[in-house]
């Protein structure tokens, strides 16, 4: 018994080495990329860290310059209202409609469940043209709020099946390892 | 159920399911039609458009692709997922368990576009990240990487497994925690089972359910792939890593091929939904029981 924990151990230490050299590279590589200058980054070498930090990349990125005319902030803000305003939706929405499946047991619902089920695989491909187009038509496009429309459609069926569970009258028992 | 009820828990859902629907029945219609400019067509043409994509060659590419996604990129990753988990359950060394959990999830909360742009640092032939790696143990790369049309694909497909091994580790952890998983297991221990037999006879088959969905979620995930394939190669070289949903973003929005793409669409939902059906079947038949 004891040479078989001995072996689970090594094993163990292995692939940890083995992940965290998978897993910490690509941040490294970004982290220390992101300091380097762009004469520095065109020599290839991503591997070494360079001796003269510049923090200049930020700085373009989030304030913009005459190389990189796009600057960062309304971009970030765009990014935090849509996913705010979407997911606090979808949770609202879902959460109602959730509560309603699992505690009906019409028709109706079950047809209402079968379709959700389907619709929470559905590839976004599949509706991306008619959405579109019907942006484009009623002038949502490009605004926060065609955005967030798109986003609820394709994530209403997930939030009503996951809140809809989560509310199940059937708890579902869970054993915590001691 | 009174009216204030219908309108608070149901409308809500009904509509956004509705609208998805009618979104999804519309595509089907477009792909019928002979849409094909940025002026709107809806001359019925039947299956005019489908034939024209079948007879290009790119279609044979992307569905030879796409089918390599589909079972490189979903089997290994579950294989590897149940062995780490596992591995993670017998470990006798405190707080590995929560470190590993949280190396192997934050790509997960990271986009394609920003693994895949690194990924592509790490993959550039001669002077990127892993030849410079190899070559200071001496070895001069054997490796083209995605530069080479004939594997270029699978170090695309390897990117994905890297980024969702996590995701699938916790899906599998949490189908091995239920009671009566653990006390098969004790008293298999207690029998003298060997471990590597208690993966396989004991809890492989009692977390049947657990893998079902995994392995429906990565399918799903590998078949509408997309952005790993446009940020690394953009399909290339040549058409060698095009897949399904690259070709339709191109033939949609590059070439205004509105039917074409449209066909492309409902080809994606037809694979989802053949292969997500199992799958829905048992998970409805386990609500309703």
């Amino acid at each position: 018994m004891k040479s078989k924990n001995k072996s689970l151990k090594i094993t163990v230490i292995l692939v940890l080495i083995g992940l965290s050299i998978a897993y910490l590279l690509p941040i490294y590589v970004m982290v220390i990329t992101s300091f380097k200058s762009i004469e520095e980054i065109n020599q290839g070498a991503y591997l070494t860290p360079t001796l003269n930090p510049q923090f200049v990349n930020y700085a373009e990125v989030l304030f913009g310059s005459i190389r990189f005319r796009s600057n960062m902030i309304p971009r970030l803000g765009n990014s935090a209202i849509i996913s705010v305003v979407s997911t606090a939706l979808s949770v609202f929405i879902g959460g109602l409609g959730g509560y309603y499946l699992s505690r009906t047991r019409t028709k109706f619902a079950r047809i209402l469940f079968v379709l959700v089920g389907i619709a929470l695989y559905l590839p976004y491909q599949a509706v991306i043209i008619p959405l579109v187009i019907l942006m484009a038509r009623t002038g949502l496009a490009l605004t926060h709020w065609g955005m967030i429309l798109s986003y609820l459609i394709l994530n209403i069926p997930l939030a009503s099946v996951l809140m809809g569970t989560s509310s199940s009258p059937s708890p579902v028992s869970w054993r915590r390892r001691p | 159920m009174t009216l204030a009820d219908i309108l608070v828990f149901q409308v809500p859902l009904i509509f956004f399911v509705v609208l998805l629907f009618g979104t999804l029945f519309w595509t089907l219609y477009v792909s019928f039609t002979d849409w094909k400019t940025v002026a709107p067509n809806y001359d019925f043409t039947g299956l005019k458009w489908y034939q024209h994509l079948v007879t290009q060659p790119r279609f044979k590419v992307d569905i030879a692709n796409n089918l390599k996604w589909l079972i490189i990129g979903v089997v290994p990753t579950v294989v590897i997922a149940i062995l780490l988990a596992y591995l993670l359950e017998l470990s006798p060394i405190r707080g590995v368990e929560s470190y590993v959990r949280t190396l192997i999830l934050y790509p997960v909360a990271m986009s394609f576009i920003v693994t895949g742009t690194v990924w592509s640092w790490m993959y550039r032939p001669g002077q990127g990240v892993f030849d410079t790696i190899l070559r200071l143990f001496g070895i001069e790369s054997p490796f083209m990487y995605t530069t080479n049309p004939e594997t270029a694909t699978y170090w695309l497909i390897l990117i994905f497994i890297w980024q969702y091994l996590g995701f699938a580790v916790i899906i599998i952890q949490s189908s091995f925690r239920t009671s009566e998983l653990q006390e098969m297991i004790e008293a298999a221990t207690v029998d003298g089972a060997s471990r590597l037999r208690i993966l396989v006879s004991v809890i492989v088959p009692n977390i049947r359910s657990g893998i079902l969905v995994l392995v429906s979620l990565l399918l799903i995930s590998t078949l509408k792939v997309f952005d790993i394939v446009y940020i690394v190669t953009f399909g290339g070289p040549g058409i060698s890593t095009d897949v399904l949903a690259l070709n339709m973003w191109i033939t949609f929005f590059q070439q205004h091929l509105v039917s074409a793409g449209a066909g492309l669409g409902i080809i994606i939902f037809l694979m989802a939904f053949i292969i997500v059906i199992p799958y829905t079947i048992y998970a409805l038949r386990k609500w309703f029981e």
